[in-house]
């Protein structure tokens, strides 16, 4: 096992310096920058000495004006900008044009509260996908299995946005909870306290069943097909034969191999906790980070989205790690198509 | 049954020099070039403890020599372990590959009695008769294998038909 770590290490390495030019590049990739535009935009509004003065300082001050394998260079942190070494090495993620503000201070409680309110949909993932997942396997053809797996087609088919839209006006209409945003607006400035959290909880419910619908059903329907498969194994029917209880036969194996995709889904979940659900954080007024990236993006400004691209593909990168080790440490089956190894 | 003697190759041991190196230098380089922030060397010191780990441990592996006989099986080198074939417990043969297509893997056995571990790779000499001769000692101790276990032997063309009635019978003493 600790081979595999090095050597799943060794591999990860490479593939973060690889995906970081990547990024680099794509976000470079479109015609012009923020700052262009802007001194466009200024231009037409017949400012164009004092914006150009201001947008030559912005390009010398964030290193704009130099090639791009220097700019890459100075944005990781490999190469001295005009600050010194000062890139993402050194926990400097830029500076944002559109805020005019450091990326970090933009990012700020952002991150936090989309953080916990994914975190919470994978949390609500698993444990409603877990036990109907288990039970549909287990009671084949039953009532219930179909009862779920009709749910779960309906789960899987609903677009998000539309249940979004469709939850909120029940939820407000019939239990009286708030619409839009993760907090009530007299809380918006205001310092962490318990009535804050307990606002966040309260407006975090029709978001994580909205996000989480899709991802439960198709959680399911994974979970079923595995543990069916795992079920018609030989050593479960020898088992059976000879009388070893239903739940710990069950339990012993079946349960642990089908859980495989579970922890082969981290690889995703992690990046999807940062910036997935863009479309219902926008439909419910969500203040997480994905419509940032998604207006940062429009807008070019390319330190926010770099950054910010980056640190989902460094979460990918981790979350495959993770579930790569968890895998070979739960089953580490050769799945070649045939021959042994060295 | 005769006392064989087994050892990794010094190509297999150079390979894990290289990679030791390789990533000692990943690990040194931005710490020494680049002032990175604190997280960043807490991260990359620990890498570098791991990348030194794995040399220290590829020397030890230089060192080591597995004797395999009737009654035992030995480990020689920097740590000396001893199993005896009456007080094995496990065997596990597990199969690692960093590739998405799962090729290009190497396999681990892992044997384990009440007071040792023991974990052989299959970049040593002989591994398929290794594994061979350990599967029948525990087939005589009515051993139960796990499914992945089961599944790897039979990519090594070895017997598992044992495993279905000892892995019943296991899960029924335990009741």
């Amino acid at each position: 096992m600790f081979s595999y770590f090095v050597h799943r290490l060794l591999v990860m390495i490479p593939t973060l310096l690889v995906v970081s030019i990547l990024t680099f590049v794509i976000i470079q990739l479109p015609p012009g920058d923020y700052l262009s535009n802007q001194l466009q935009e200024l231009k037409s509004q017949g400012e164009s000495a004092s914006a150009a003065a201001k947008i030559a300082f912005y390009r010398e001050q964030f290193s704009l004006d130099k090639p791009m394998i220097e700019q890459y260079a100075i944005w990781m942190g490999f190469w001295p900008g005009p600050n010194g070494f000062s890139g993402l090495l050194q926990g400097d993620w830029g500076h944002s044009f559109a805020y005019d503000l450091p990326v970090k201070e933009v990012l700020g409680d952002r991150m936090l509260l989309t953080f916990v309110i994914n975190f919470s949909t994978v949390i609500f993932i698993y444990i409603v996908a877990f036990p109907i997942g288990v039970y549909s396997a287990t009671r084949q053809y039953s009532i219930g299995d179909y009862g779920f797996t009709l749910v779960g087609y309906l789960g899987l088919a609903t677009p998000n946005f539309l249940l979004a839209m469709v939850l909120l006006y029940y939820a407000n209409f019939y239990f009286g909870l708030s619409i839009g945003g993760l907090m009530d607006e007299k809380y918006l400035d205001q310092p962490w306290s318990f009535d804050k959290v307990i606002s966040i909880l309260n407006h975090m419910i029709i978001p994580v069943i909205v996000i989480g619908t899709s991802g439960t059903a198709a959680m399911i329907r994974r979970l079923r097909a595995n543990l069916l498969d795992e079920l018609q194994k030989q050593y479960v029917t020898t088992a059976r034969a000879k009388g070893v209880p239903r739940l710990k036969t069950l339990v012993k194996y079946p349960i642990r191999m089908s859980l495989n995709p579970f922890i082969a889904d981290i690889g995703n979940l992690l990046p999807d906790v940062i910036s997935g659900s863009v479309i219902v954080s926008t439909v419910l007024s969500l203040p997480t980070a994905g419509p940032m990236l998604l207006e940062a993006l429009r807008s070019q400004d390319q330190y926010l989205a770099g950054s910010f691209l980056m640190f989902l593909a460094l979460l990918t990168v981790i979350g495959v790690f993770v579930s790569d080790i968890l895998l070979a440490m739960l089953d580490p089956r050769i799945r070649l198509t045939g021959g042994a190894t060295k | 049954m005769m006392v064989k003697t087994y050892s990794y190759s010094a190509k297999e041991i150079t390979k894990e020099y290289w990679r030791s190196g390789t990533g000692v230098t990943l690990s040194v380089l931005p710490l020494l070039l680049f002032r990175p922030s604190s997280v960043i060397v807490y991260i990359l010191g620990s890498f570098l403890c791991l990348f030194a780990f794995y040399g220290v441990r590829a020397y030890g592996r230089k060192r080591m020599s597995i004797i395999l006989g009737d009654r035992a099986i030995q480990v020689t080198g920097l740590r000396e372990k001893l199993i005896q074939w009456e007080e094995l417990e496990e065997l596990k043969l597990a199969y690692f590959s960093t590739r998405r297509d799962g090729e290009m893997g190497w396999m681990q056995l892992r044997l384990k009695s009440r007071g040792d571990r023991l974990r052989v790779e299959s970049t040593i000499s002989d591994f398929w008769e290794l594994v061979s001769i350990c599967a029948e000692k525990a087939r005589e101790k009515g051993l139960a294998l796990d499914p992945a276990t089961v599944r790897n032997m039979q990519a090594l063309g070895l017997d598992t038909t044992f495993n279905d009635h000892t892995d019943a019978n296991n899960s029924e003493k335990s009741n």
